[in-house]
């Protein structure tokens, strides 16, 4: 016979009411008939308000567990890191931690900005140099695929991409490589991109149907 | 745009699809088809034990509190019994997170895994990291962590985009395994070109099913297949309807 914890059976009832409970309360309108009207009297409104706006706090509280976690894993890695890489790099992330927290704090005491100074000169070039190396990853990537062997699948992937790079950059507006480029962006490789994402949404959704029935109840205790 | 009586409609029927759904599966034992990415994961788990080298688990920029907070749960059960069965590696698992607000998701599920393994070891087991999932943020870190960690392999869902490039570059480079779970095309696409292995899709919900048969989470994937059933029905008669109606 299968146990069930009684930790679990309530974390899963907790989960559940409240999550019906918020579903009923921003579903059920007016034009329900006499169930809207119900609900419209009873406390349930007020109720999916007060859980919205706790969600929304406790969400809020979370950046600042991400801070401390962010220091802390770093402050451990400069101490027991597994290589000299890591420690050094751990110790560049804590000391930029520290001196944008005093930058901040001076900026605030004085009425400058030397914060976006900061981030103009340091993070901006950063990002900008890894965009131009990922133009040159994701060209050894298409390499990559063929490299592997080549499957009709594979063959097809990088077909597409060289047809519709190809088109964008020698032909014209009318030419016909160019509507063949758009047919094969705006038909097939939509409707693959829609496919996938009707497929991630369709199971979301029913991961969530579940959550409500108490069905998948693998969180907590 | 659907008005509000057609959605509340479709909310309720999509409710009973499901629990009818639920009611059918019960009572079905079904073989699944083989995923190469989910069959790699039992692999890397063994090589991080043999190795003591760490596996890293990125449940991505899943947020709690708007519409992905379903992935986010999702991305922890697809981890949780690669956790339970890394209990007793002296090199627990790194798992990072892109938001603040999965922090203790991450860490409920490690604590979770740790303690119903009953050979676990007595290592911290909760090395749970945020990078947050801003710009290169996040792929700059992955692709460090690849040397600066020793990692014995990369599963990386998330959303994804082309900034992943960078890690699985890394990766290569260091000769690492990679599994990718990307939920946007453009992640889907560079994780098919740069990672040893794919989740396409909604195969991110179906991971804890398969890797471990007792799973109540198997019967999800299930129902997941018979409403994917259903809507392919409803478009191919929407669409028949469509073209009589012009013919």
């Amino acid at each position: 016979m299968n146990r069930v914890r009684l930790s679990v059976v309530l974390t899963t009832a907790l989960v559940a009411g409240v999550g019906l409970i918020t579903l009923v309360g921003l579903l059920v309108s007016e034009s329900f008939g006499t169930l809207g009207a119900l609900i419209s009297a009873s406390p349930i409104r007020a109720l999916t308000d007060v859980l919205l706006r706790l969600a929304a706090a406790v969400l809020a509280l979370t950046v600042l567990l991400g801070a401390i976690n962010l220091l802390g894993v770093n402050v451990n890695r400069v101490l027991r890191g597994r290589t000299f890489s890591a420690r050094l790099g751990s110790t560049v992330l804590v000391g930029s931690f520290l001196t944008v927290i005093l930058v901040r704090i001076i900026d605030g005491i004085n009425q400058s900005s030397n914060t976006n100074v900061i981030l103009e000169r340091v993070q901006v070039p950063i990002g900008a140099a890894l965009n131009s190396l990922l133009f040159f990853v994701l060209v050894w990537g298409a390499m990559r695929i063929l490299r592997r062997g080549l499957t009709w699948g594979r063959l097809l992937f990088v077909l597409t991409v060289l047809v519709t790079l190809a088109s964008l950059v020698l032909s014209t507006t009318d030419s016909a490589s160019r509507q063949f480029s758009e047919w094969l962006l705006s038909v097939p490789v939509s409707a693959g991109a829609s496919g996938v994402l009707l497929g991630v949404a369709l199971a979301t959704l029913v991961a969530g149907a579940r959550v409500l029935i108490g069905q998948d109840r693998q969180y907590g205790e | 745009m659907l008005d509000s009586t057609t959605l509340q409609a479709l909310t309720i029927l999509l409710l009973l699809i499901v629990i009818v759904a639920n009611a059918v599966v019960r009572r079905t034992t079904r073989a699944q088809r083989p995923i190469s990415a989910i069959e790699a994961l039992p692999r890397l788990v063994s090589r991080s034990i043999e190795t003591n080298r760490p596996l890293h688990m990125a449940m991505g920029g899943f947020d709690l509190g708007d519409q992905e907070t379903l992935l986010a749960l999702a991305a922890a059960d697809a981890f949780y019994e690669s956790a339970r069965r890394l209990s007793l590696s002296d090199a627990p698992p790194i798992v990072t997170v892109g938001s603040s607000s999965t922090l203790q998701i991450a860490r409920d599920m490690l604590r979770r895994a740790h303690r119903s393994s009953p050979t676990a070891s007595q290592a911290r087991p909760y090395n749970v990291r945020w990078y947050p999932d801003t710009g290169f943020t996040m792929a700059s870190a992955f692709s460090v962590m690849e040397y600066d960690d020793q990692l014995v392999g990369q599963v990386l869902a998330g959303r994804g985009g082309p900034e992943l490039a960078l890690p699985l570059w890394g990766a290569e480079l260091h000769n690492t395994p990679t599994v990718v779970a990307a939920t946007r095309p453009s992640g889907q696409a560079v994780g098919y070109a740069l990672a040893d292995h794919v989740l396409i899709g909604e195969e991110l919900f179906a991971v804890p099913g398969y890797m471990d048969e007792q799973s109540p989470l198997r019967q999800r994937t299930l129902v997941v297949d018979i409403v994917r059933l259903l809507l392919v029905l409803l478009l191919i008669a929407g669409f028949s309807v469509n073209v009589l109606r012009q013919g």
